[in-house]
């Protein structure tokens, strides 16, 4: 496949020396325009041409301007040119399935040009120079384009999927199973006797057939020759009776020990999937959808686990292939060899089928998954579909997915039909030509029926595993590719701690956020270059409009991620020199939505401290205005609540969560709109057990209504990503700023809600 | 001003979108003098820079077009043209460039090869905008959506997404292709 043209391949970063890597229309045009090609300090090239079309596009700089050419059929031709000095700002901006950059030149915006989302990085960098530059003058560094390689560290070929270390060219399938084998260490023992047991059971396996031979040949004498042994009879009789005991007894503990092991070990690779996917960052959550990583832990453990015992019946196939070849051979080489002739054919067949069966059984597993995704939706959205009387429309929608489920399924047995006569002809046409070349060889007295008899039975025994064994390429491709997939998570970089984590009783709670900026994606910040300090047992109000980046200030400050720029600090350490654990001890939340894990009342408060008492987690709940309902409960502290904590109202679940964090004692307490999504009266119900909560300790409240403000000591008004204004509310009433703004027209709605209730 | 929740619809006739390397500018004429007083005057206005977001991209580009004052990073609605292809032909001649540029949605018309390798499809296409070879993670349930009977989004590991309007107006082989790797 690469060896096809690549008219769009990746394009290249273009690191110094430039000028000698530069296409030659590109340096001719920088020439006319006076520009020596060794002053050039940057030169990076996009993928899309200003058409829209995939093309070729150079943004480049030297010391004093900045160029844009482009590349067409061979010649270049100059689109933009502007003097670093003069550009105010400049900035990347997400499209679909693309990004621009854009400059900022006498106040007048210019985009200089698109590229596609692999070079997303590329481009930031480049516009963050641009930025920077423009606040802090010509010193800035260059930066190098380069560093954003999401190259392979094999080949050092860009990578396609940049979430990868190594592109796919390069995953050594050795590599991977050596891998494989050594999370296996702990089976190894099991394994072993697993292979003992098998070649075993191939032994035994060639036995019957052997014996019959003799029975024919030494006992029988059907060709009617004098001199047979009678006395032979039950003695072979009982011998081969003895071998199907044995058989079955070693097929039950072969089995039983192949399923124990691969159970064992996917059920290991669980656990350790899990251990490792909580000490992931919340960004990486963020990036990766539940669904996906929902099939990863699950469903792709099982199918190793399935893969693991395939792997088993595949080496006893290989054994029984080895074993029963060389019987035939040394048996009868010239019938051996008619062996051979269906053996293309029965290969061929069975791999045809495995191949054109494959993506009928895919096709059946999403139309399944299509169905239940559709049932799920329509009963968790039951009361929306039969408010809007939809009733119809969905059954309609169900029966068709129902239709297509169908038809897959029939599809996979009209395959499966179809198919399995061939094979069964193949193989009985193989049997066929071993009777005909084989009786004639019986009459011309070459071998004895015995042999015929035997070889017979051992064919029997062949074609199968062998056409078993026709689909062993792909199953290894899928085996490769889950363990593949699941290493992928396995190497996923766990949550930075540092390496040492500066500890110390520090008193106080002070917090302090120095210039900090974020993005979720660093090049399209969310929160710029925010400082305030808050001093400790301040209470704080966070207020602006939704989406102003409130929750995120709080996921910073929570270090569920870490600052693109700037720092936060708790008395003085910087939050990254932390270690996670004393974060979480220092810094408690109430989040708007408040979570219960599946348990008990009394479990969900002591969350946070397991070992607590039951006196303390009276006293939590007390202090939390959460005891009085709870022991009206008919299990009192024993409830137990589910995931969403049904049967509790929203006010219940909130006071509930405070409980929590009473209990948890942080010196800093965030409240994330905790009483945001409840009435006015179980407002107040919170706000008291609020008021109990933070008592003593520094605290920072995200507010929607914010009367709940007025007795905080400072507010900050958060607008697009940035501090617009902050201080005590009477002052900030007073300077009748965006603060007061926000709260008049919160008093006109207040207003216009009473006028409703009216 | 208009309210928060009043759509404002513009006259075709009375825009003029303008094009400058990859910047798109509008001119925009009103009836209302700046007071709000609907004196009979014209009052023109000028945005430097507008970006423009179609609210039905999939199904329908041409109609019910958002255009918004990309100055301002909130990205305000300045208006909605409900059919652009009623745009004098300079005007649509720029609406069409831009959005060409900000909907990077390759067509595919023809498939070349489609390899599954450890849980990723390699294609290498053929798009109305040129050849392409790009990689999708192989969970056709996440990562391809049919959002119409026979017309696919793919989606690719960088977010980048490419189109395939009628499965069944391709050619036979890339028909086969797709049948078989998208399991249709």
């Amino acid at each position: 496949m690469r060896d096809i043209e690549q008219p769009v391949a990746i394009p290249a970063v273009v690191t110094p020396n430039f000028a000698a890597q530069l296409p030659s229309s590109v340096l001719t045009t920088l020439r006319a325009e006076g520009v020596r090609p060794d002053e050039l300090t940057l030169a990076v090239q996009s993928d899309l041409a200003p058409d829209g079309q995939f093309g070729e596009q150079w943004l480049l700089l030297n010391p004093h301007d900045l160029w844009v050419v482009e590349r067409h059929n061979g010649t270049a031709n100059l689109r933009h040119k502007f003097p670093l000095d003069k550009i105010e700002d400049a900035k990347v901006e997400r499209c679909v399935g693309n990004g621009l950059m854009q400059v900022t030149v006498d106040q007048q915006p210019h985009v200089l040009l698109h590229y596609s989302n692999e070079l997303t990085d590329r481009f930031g960098r480049v516009a963050h120079y641009l930025h920077t530059r423009a606040e802090y003058g010509a010193d800035v560094p260059v930066p190098d384009p380069a560093a954003d390689s999401h190259t392979c560290l094999v080949c050092g070929r860009s990578l396609v999927d940049t979430s990868s270390k190594v592109c796919p060219n390069c995953i050594q399938r050795g590599k991977l199973f050596r891998r494989l084998l050594e999370l296996a260490r702990p089976y190894w023992g099991k394994m072993g006797l697993i292979v003992i047991l098998l070649v075993v059971g191939v032994l035994v396996d060639l036995l019957p057939p052997y014996l019959t031979r003799i029975l024919i040949d030494d006992v029988l004498r059907i060709d009617g020759t004098a001199g047979g042994d009678p006395t032979l009879l039950p003695w072979l009789v009982g011998g081969l009776l003895g071998i199907q005991v044995i058989r079955v007894l070693l097929t039950i503990v072969t089995n039983w020990s192949t399923i124990n092991v691969s159970a064992r070990f996917t059920s290991g690779i669980r656990d350790q999937l899990f251990a490792h996917l909580k000490k992931l960052s919340v960004d990486y959550f963020d990036k990766n959808q539940a669904g996906r990583l929902m099939t990863r832990v699950n469903q792709d453990t099982e199918e190793l686990q399935g893969l693991v015992s395939q792997m088993t019946t595949f080496t006893l196939n290989i054994m029984l292939v080895i074993g029963i070849g060389v019987v035939l051979f040394t048996m009868a080489p010239s019938l051996g060899l008619y062996v051979l002739i269906p053996t293309p054919f029965v290969v061929t067949a069975a791999y045809l089928y495995y191949r054109y069966m494959q993506p009928h059984f895919r096709r059946f597993w999403v139309a399944r998954w299509r169905l239940n995704a559709m049932l799920n939706t329509f009963l968790s959205g039951v009361r929306v579909v039969k408010a809007f009387a939809q009733e119809d429309e969905e059954e309609r929608r169900y029966h068709n997915r129902n239709v297509s489920l169908l038809d897959s399924r029939l599809q996979v047995d009209l395959a499966w039909s179809k198919f399995f006569p061939v094979i069964s002809f193949a193989f009985s046409a193989g049997g066929l030509i071993i009777w005909y070349a084989g009786g004639r060889a019986v009459l011309a007295d070459k071998i004895t029926l015995g042999t015929l008899m035997a070889f017979l039975s051992y064919l029997g025994m062949f074609y199968g595993p062998l056409s078993n064994l026709t689909h062993v390429s792909q199953a290894l491709n899928r085996f490769l590719t889950i363990s593949q997939r699941t290493f992928e998570l396995l190497d996923e970089e766990p949550e930075k701690t540092p390496a040492q984590p500066v500890r110390g009783a520090r008193a106080g709670g002070r917090i302090e956020f120095d210039k900090v900026t974020f993005g979720y994606d660093p090049y399209y910040p969310v929160l710029r270059d925010i400082s305030f300090t808050v001093e400790p047992g301040e209470m704080i109000g966070i207020v602006g409009h939704s989406g102003a980046g409130k929750t995120t200030l709080v996921n910073l400050l929570c270090r569920f991620y870490d600052v693109t720029r700037g720092a936060i600090r708790i008395d003085g350490v910087d939050l990254r020199d932390l270690s996670m654990e004393e974060i979480r001890q220092e810094i408690g939340i109430v989040l708007q939505t408040p979570f219960l894990f599946h348990g008990t009342l009394a479990e969900n408060i002591a969350y946070g401290k397991p070992s607590a008492t039951r006196r303390e987690i009276i006293q939590a709940a007390k202090a939390a205005n959460a005891h009085g309902f709870i022991t009206q409960l008919p299990e009192g502290y024993d409830t137990i609540v589910g995931e969403g904590g049904a049967g509790l109202s929203g006010g219940e679940r909130q006071r509930i969560s405070i409980a929590r964090a009473i209990l948890h004692n942080p010196r800093i307490l965030i409240l994330d709109e905790a009483t945001s999504s409840v009435d006015t009266d179980t407002e107040r119900q919170i706000q008291e057990a609020l008021n109990e909560l933070v008592k003593g300790r520094t605290t920072i409240a995200i507010a929607h209504r914010l009367s709940t403000l007025y007795n905080a000591d400072r507010v900050l008004v958060i607008n697009r990503g940035k501090l617009e204004e902050q201080g005590p509310p009477k002052q900030l009433m007073d300077n009748k700023g965006s603060f007061y703004h926000l709260v008049q027209m919160q008093t006109q709605l207040a207003s216009l809600e009473g006028v409703a209730a009216v | 001003m208009p309210k928060a929740f009043e759509v404002v619809y513009l006259d075709p006739q009375r825009v003029t979108f303008e094009r400058k390397g990859d910047t798109l500018s509008l001119t925009l004429q009103t009836d209302a003098a700046p007071d709000g007083a609907a004196d009979g005057t014209t009052n023109i206005i000028h945005y430097p820079r507008v970006a423009l977001r179609a609210c039905f991209p999939v199904s329908d580009s041409t109609e019910f077009l958002s255009v918004r004052d990309a100055t301002d990073e909130a990205l305000p609605e300045l208006g909605i043209i409900e059919d652009w292809s009623q745009l004098q032909s300079d005007s649509r001649a720029a609406v069409a460039a831009e959005l060409g540029l900000h909907y990077f949605v390759p067509e595919i018309t023809q498939v070349f090869e489609i390899k599954e390798e450890l849980g990723f499809l390699y294609w290498t296409v053929q798009t109305d905008k040129g050849r392409k070879e790009f990689v999708m993670r192989n969970s056709v349930i996440h990562y391809a959506r049919e959002v119409a009977p026979g017309h696919w989004l793919l989606i690719d590991v960088n977010e980048a997404r490419y189109e395939i309007p009628d499965v069944a107006a391709l050619d036979a082989h890339s028909q086969k292709l797709i049948q078989q790797f998208l399991y249709l």
